[in-house]
């Protein structure tokens, strides 16, 4: 092919894709009449004809300024700019009509930077306005830019010179402003179809390398196999740091998939109870998505929320959290602060972290149920044991104890041998059901209660008890107390110092005791010795919570029991 | 032969009291339900003996002992009961009580503490937890130290395991003002000079 003929095809072919993108964006208009986006259509059809009409080349002043102007929404914004861009296009026509006298005049220069002010515009427009699909717009025209100003790069280095000499450097740098041809229009027409994010990071990431590695081998003055060889052991390297530098730029930081995941599941392997599962899984989402609210909510656990204000249906996205076919909480979480709705990356995000809390909300959900559920059994099983021991003790006891004295009577009286066998049978009878009245239960603890029970088993000078008057307990409470305090004043009299204070509240549905010495404390190297453990057993087999206090001085205790089972 | 008034709401358990008094040669002139039927029975019948369960649902023992020692100083109040625990015997005695017993007590045991009760004699059962004043061991019958009264002795024994007197009134539901007074005259009849004294005695007749 002859020189005029390549450069004749490629004006054709640039031509064409102008008029695709032409129609596209004109049918775009019917879809959406009541739109304002006519104004960003009739902005792009002027730059194309800027391109593509010979000799309308200044017209650029009237189609630059009109799209930074409008670009996305067809919204002047701020509504001030249509002065400047006024005056823009003015001068642009003026300068057509004249012949080209105006640009030649010393004021053009003004016009020139006049430009300046629209790219502000569009800077705070993506600040502080832009939705995320607007700003995905945007994005499409700065990746469109990029891959235009690296091709014309790429021309001048490999020609010397851009659209003027050899028929490569002209065809080149026509094809050169396709990319932003197509970007803008991609803007306008579906900025969220494709990820732009991550073809804007792919580029960062190559032209970075590439520019990099094309400035090592330049810059340095060495034989060309020194430079090759430099080139090669720099380029591994540098192309992971632009990994990096693109991450940050595109990203600012947000971990990507695999590593939100993995800090999830490190956060979720930590000793704390269960019940702090759904706090810490929402914890992981706002986190790895780097929002500064959310909230999560479940049938089985209260619901728990970060941030400064509760998320309110109409701006926060609900995604249940679904396993084997149930849900097992709803997420709902807000855009980032300044996005309008969560991006596709996030939403890559947000399907991984959901894939993989799934089965730990799931563990937490059944260890959840199984605690109560033996809450509830431990708490039958006491009054039941309550039961048992006040008929066999207020009832069966005395009523065979009367039948012993009424047996020993008639011996007394009739002098009978079998009347005092039958004394002693039913003394036996009297013996057994003492005896098994008294392994139910504590005695003193249903006959008198806990205040009574505790003065019985620890109470000394060195002990004092703050307890309200009338302490109505369950009978699974009253006996868990009982066994936690009863261990709890034996440390204090082992380890720590007179006086041990045991404080009883009851408060909001729970049984608050506190046991606290004026000894030295727990070193703080001690973890859970003996009595501890068994006081954390008592504790987690009827719902409720003991740690100690490790701020205040001395050893103090706190227990929170349940009064009633969920 | 010994006048008796039996007052518990069980009905087995107080017919089996009656047979056996009856049969062991002593008079049941009354019998009662709860602490307040009692307190009008024992006022007309007067016996030398009342038989006081603690725990009715008509009328508290306890509050109903205090009643009748202080209306009747004559009638001695035998509490026969469920609860065997040491604070309930300390709360009985100083209620007026003169003997504890648990309601599995032999029948030998009952006879022989009624028969001490008509004497004026302290009593205290064995199976329940006995107070340290009387906790010599096989030793049913305690002897009153120092000639101290079964009210004294209670608050002397607190006293002597060294708790201050709001720890004693918190104990026992009384005053301080009343505590005041019991240890003051605990110290007078003990000869003691100050509390730490009067302890150490005290400590010296229980044995501790």
């Amino acid at each position: 092919m002859t020189h005029d003929a390549l450069v004749r095809t490629s004006e054709i072919a640039v031509t064409a894709v102008v008029l695709v993108l032409a129609v596209l964006l004109l049918g775009s208009l019917r879809r959406m009449p009541r739109n304002r986006r006519w104004l960003v259509v009739l902005a792009c059809l002027l730059l194309y004809a800027v391109i593509v009409v010979p000799g309308a080349a200044v017209l650029w002043f009237a189609a630059f300024p009109l799209l930074a102007g409008v670009y996305p929404d067809g919204v002047m914004t701020p509504r001030w700019l249509w002065l400047p861009v006024g005056a823009l296009a003015l001068a642009a026509v003026g300068d057509l009509a004249t012949g080209g006298m105006w640009s030649e005049s010393p004021w053009w220069a003004l016009v020139v930077n006049g430009q300046l002010v629209l790219l502000l515009a569009q800077v705070y427009r993506y600040r502080r306005r832009s939705s995320t699909a607007e700003r995905a717009a945007v994005r499409w025209v700065i990746l469109g830019t990029l891959l235009t100003m690296a091709s014309f790069a790429a021309t001048q280095a490999a020609y010397g010179s851009i659209g003027e000499g050899s028929t490569g450097s002209v065809v080149a740098a026509q094809l050169a402003v396709l990319p932003l041809l197509v970007a803008v229009a991609v803007g306008v027409l579906a900025p969220r179809a494709l990820d732009v994010d991550e073809f804007l990071r792919a580029t960062v990431v190559s032209l970075g390398t590439v520019a990099a590695l094309a400035a090592v081998m330049l810059s340095l003055t060495a034989p060309v196999w020194v430079r090759l060889v430099t080139v090669g052991v720099v380029a591994a390297p540098v192309a992971l740091g632009m990994l990096h530098v693109g991450d940050w730029l595109i990203y600012r930081g947000r971990p990507d998939p695999d590593r939100a995941v993995t800090r999830m599941l490190s956060a979720l392997n930590t000793p704390t109870g269960q019940h702090d599962t759904p706090s810490t899984v929402l914890q992981a989402f706002t986190s790895a998505l780097f929002l500064d609210r959310g909230r999560i909510n479940g049938s089985w656990f209260e619901p728990v929320e970060l941030g400064p204000q509760v998320p309110t249906a109409s701006d926060s996205e609900s995604f249940p959290v679904m396993y084997r076919g149930e849900v097992l909480a709803v997420l709902e979480l807000p855009p980032r602060r300044g996005e309008s709705t969560l991006t596709r990356r996030d939403r890559r995000v947000l399907d991984r972290l959901l894939a993989q809390a799934a089965p730990a909300l799931d563990a937490a959900r059944t260890v959840v149920a199984l605690r109560d559920s033996r809450a509830r059994t431990v708490a039958a099983r006491e009054e039941e044991r309550r039961r048992i021991r006040r008929e066999l003790h207020d009832d069966l006891g005395p009523t065979l104890s009367g039948i012993a004295l009424s047996a020993a009577a008639l011996a007394t009286r009739t002098g009978d041998p079998e009347a005092a066998q039958l004394h002693r049978e039913v003394r036996m009878a009297v013996d057994q059901s003492r005896e098994l009245a008294y392994g139910l239960r504590p005695p003193v603890l249903d006959d008198h209660g806990l205040v009574a029970a505790l003065q019985d088993r620890v109470g000394g000078p060195d002990v004092r008890i703050d307890a309200p008057d009338d302490l109505n307990l369950p009978a699974s409470v009253d006996l868990a107390a009982l066994r936690i305090i009863q261990e709890a004043v034996t440390n204090a009299r082992k380890h720590g110092a007179a006086p041990v204070l045991i404080r009883l509240r009851l408060d909001d549905g729970y049984l608050r005791l506190t046991v606290s010495d004026a000894g030295p404390g727990l070193p703080s190297d001690v973890r859970a010795g003996i009595g501890m453990l068994s006081i954390t057993e008592r504790t987690d087999e009827i719902g409720g919570t003991a740690r100690y206090d490790r701020e205040a001085k001395g050893c103090h205790l706190l227990v929170d029991l349940p009064l009633a089972v969920s | 032969m010994t006048t008796v008034v039996v007052v518990d709401d069980h009905p087995v358990f107080r017919r089996g009291l009656v047979t056996l008094l009856t049969a062991s040669g002593h008079e049941v002139v009354g019998q009662a339900r709860g602490g307040l039927e009692a307190l009008e029975v024992v006022a007309q019948v007067r016996p030398q003996v009342v038989l006081m369960d603690l725990s009715m649902p008509d009328g508290d023992g306890f509050e109903a002992t205090a009643r009748m020692t202080a209306e009747h100083p004559d009638v001695a109040v035998l509490v026969v009961t469920l609860f065997s625990d040491e604070a309930s015997v300390a709360r009985a005695l100083h209620a007026g009580a003169a003997g504890y017993l648990g309601k599995h007590a032999e029948p030998e045991h009952l006879i022989a503490a009624v028969e001490a009760a008509s004497a004026g004699a302290l009593w205290i059962g064995s199976g329940v937890e006995r107070p340290s004043f009387a906790a010599r061991p096989g030793d049913e019958q305690a002897a009153l130290p120092g000639g101290l009264t079964a009210r004294e002795l209670v608050v002397a024994d607190l006293l002597a395991r060294g708790l201050p007197n709001p720890a004693i009134s918190a104990r026992l539901g009384l005053s301080t003002k009343t505590v005041a007074n019991y240890v003051s005259a605990i110290l007078l009849k003990l000869a003691a000079t100050d509390r730490a004294d009067a302890a150490r005695i005290i400590r010296g007749h229980l044995g501790l």
